[in-house]
């Protein structure tokens, strides 16, 4: 199955105007005005989005679909918030939101709104899609996403490659397409994530047409395992350096509306670096820190001494210079060619603002972004390390070019 | 069916988001966060207590903004399916901004407005000549061409903003990094 750029496209607009209908059915339905903050083709696996909903601390509500494509799509959310939304459709069901009767309030959101996500698919293929009906699930330490998932799909699998190991699961690398939707006044926030099968991928594509440089999907995955690797480098020269221990906590590749990019950081403060590397590809890459983290790293650099602000500054700098050597080093390495990494400007600025110029160079010639974003963090929580690389989609697409399986 | 308990809610809070616009009258705020070259744009006709912000990312759209907004609503959004992107460019978000302000019941002739952003935090080698400082230019400009007086401006520099527009008043609060805030 080969994948292109102008698909990715395809499917991005897609999935925002599928999660169009799911906010308006939601205004329909509660009266709460509601808008699409981002839409991301993600190219992950089941465990990554699995990961995610840890994160935030997510309930979900499923439903799967059969017909033209088939897959699932998943309504998450933070059950106390959309349980207030509810009560505008089971009215009584916020007064105990633990309650069955708000559990069926909640089905009837994610059927509305899933189904309303699902109608869009159908129209752009001109075919029809049943969808099942929902299931509500609570994520907890004993179940997880794929177990739920595995246990609920009916269709055995028919692709077929989701081995019991991990390696196996690896190769069942697919597109995820995550919504964020928030309430105007930002009280409640959804994500609607569909994973269609691997077959059902391949169907999208073929109706999206072919723009004639689509690369195998094989290409984005390797892409993807490239991008893993290199933040388990960056991890490892990070401890190495600081003498703590880090894990890569998360490693993901996706395509988004260009401006659909600062939205993805906090509007807070953030320490860090930026840089800009040049080669094939190019592009602009931002190693951050919460203040805390930032703190503790310094500390770890330099243990015992009383550091200034400017010995701290230079800490931070010299942080990001390794961690950035340590992602980028394995890509040049794979793609056999050189990428240049300009020196580090340090930053101290709010999360979203720092990463605004970076996308708009950018925006001035491409509309979409594949955003590469890592976390590094220590078991013990002493910091997390963020990790935004930009890099050029033209170049990018010459770097997929290097990795097509034809090419070796 | 629909059901209410209570009336629906009128949001008192409402979110710009990158590349997008919103107008609003009475009691509102609008906010939009993390400018950095980005410029915000903020209008108001006090007497009218209508307000707009608009949240721009390039200084002109050359053609790629839609003409016309899908729906014909009053809040651009950041449209990824071929619909209203006339947020995203100065030249267009300032008169869409203006046309969503009229709608709610806004004079032309008694638009104000306030600037914000466009900062230059980064000196990248791709960099003609500053986003950022162009974002402001543009702004300017196209503001002038509608005969809209610019009031107050807090831009330039090399830091972030988040933008906090109070309607009916318009006072703008420009927030930076570390909670310093001042209002123009």
């Amino acid at each position: 199955m080969n994948l292109d750029v102008e698909s990715l496209r395809t499917f991005s607009d897609l999935a925002h105007s599928g999660a169009e209908e799911a906010a308006d059915s939601l205004a329909t339905l509660t009266g709460f005005d509601s808008r699409v903050a981002v839409t991301k083709v993600e190219m992950s696996t089941r465990e990554d989005v699995e990961q995610q909903f840890r994160e935030r601390d997510l309930v979900s509500v499923h439903i799967g679909f059969s017909g033209a494509i088939d897959g699932r799509t998943v309504l998450a959310f933070d059950r106390e918030r959309a349980v207030s939304l509810v009560d505008a459709l089971v009215p009584g069901a916020s007064e105990d939101p633990e309650s069955d009767l708000a559990t069926s309030g909640l089905k009837e959101l994610g059927n509305i709104m899933l189904g309303g996500f699902i109608d869009g698919w159908a129209d752009f293929l001109g075919e029809t899609i049943d969808i099942t009906t929902p299931t509500y699930v609570e994520l907890d330490a004993d179940r997880s996403l794929r177990d739920v998932i595995d246990a609920s799909d009916t269709d055995g699998r028919s692709d077929g490659d989701l081995g019991l190991d991990g390696r196996k699961r690896d190769a069942d690398h697919v597109l995820a397409f995550q919504n964020h939707l928030e309430t105007v006044d930002e009280t409640a926030g959804f994500y609607i994530y569909m994973l269609p099968t691997r077959s059902s991928v391949g169907t999208i594509v073929e109706a999206a047409g072919d723009d004639g440089d689509a690369l195998p999907v094989e290409t984005f995955t390797s892409f993807s395992q490239m991008v893993t690797e290199g933040s388990r480098q960056a991890s490892a020269d990070l401890t190495a350096m600081t003498g703590i221990d880090t894990d890569v906590d998360v490693s993901r590749l996706s395509f988004v509306p260009i401006e659909g990019v600062p939205m993805q950081l906090a509007d807070e403060a953030r320490r860090g670096v930026v840089l800009e590397f040049t080669g094939t590809p190019s592009g602009y890459i931002a190693i951050l820190f919460d203040p805390e983290s930032a703190e503790s790293v310094a500390d770890a650099l330099m243990p015992g001494m009383d550091a200034d602000a400017a010995m701290r500054k230079s800490a931070i700098q010299e942080i990001g210079n390794i961690v950035t050597s340590g992602f980028l080093d394995g890509w040049a390495d794979t793609l056999e060619t050189t990428i240049d990494i300009s020196p580090p400007t340090y930053v101290d600025d709010l999360g979203s603002a720092i990463v605004d110029p970076l996308v708009t160079e950018l925006a001035q010639t491409q509309e979409h972004a594949f955003l590469i974003d890592s976390a590094i963090a220590t078991p013990d929580e002493t910091f997390t390390c963020d990790i935004y690389a930009l890099p050029d989609e033209t170049e990018l697409r010459a770097a997929f070019e290097r990795l097509a399986p034809e090419a070796n | 069916m629909k059901v209410y308990t209570t009336d629906p809610p009128t949001p008192d809070r409402i979110k710009v988001g990158v590349a997008e616009y919103a107008a609003a009258d009475g009691e509102a705020t609008l906010v939009t966060s993390g400018l950095g070259s980005c410029v915000g744009i903020a209008l108001v006709d006090a007497n009218a207590e209508v307000t707009g912000l608009a949240h721009a990312m390039l200084p002109a759209a050359d053609g790629r903004a839609a003409e016309s907004a899908a729906d014909g609503t009053d809040a651009g959004t950041a449209a990824t399916d071929g619909g209203d992107r006339r947020g995203k460019y100065v030249d267009t978000a300032v008169p869409a901004l203006v046309d969503a302000m009229v709608e709610r019941g806004a004079d032309r002739a008694r638009i104000e407005a306030r600037l914000a952003g466009g900062s230059a935090m980064f000196d990248f080698s791709t960099d003609d000549g500053g986003v950022g400082e162009r974002n402001v230019a543009a702004a300017e400009a196209t503001l002038d061409e509608h005969g809209i007086p610019v009031v107050a401006t807090d831009v330039g520099g090399d830091c972030g903003r988040s933008l906090t527009l109070e309607s009916p008043s318009g006072s703008l609060s420009v927030r930076r990094a570390h909670g310093d805030t001042k209002t123009i």
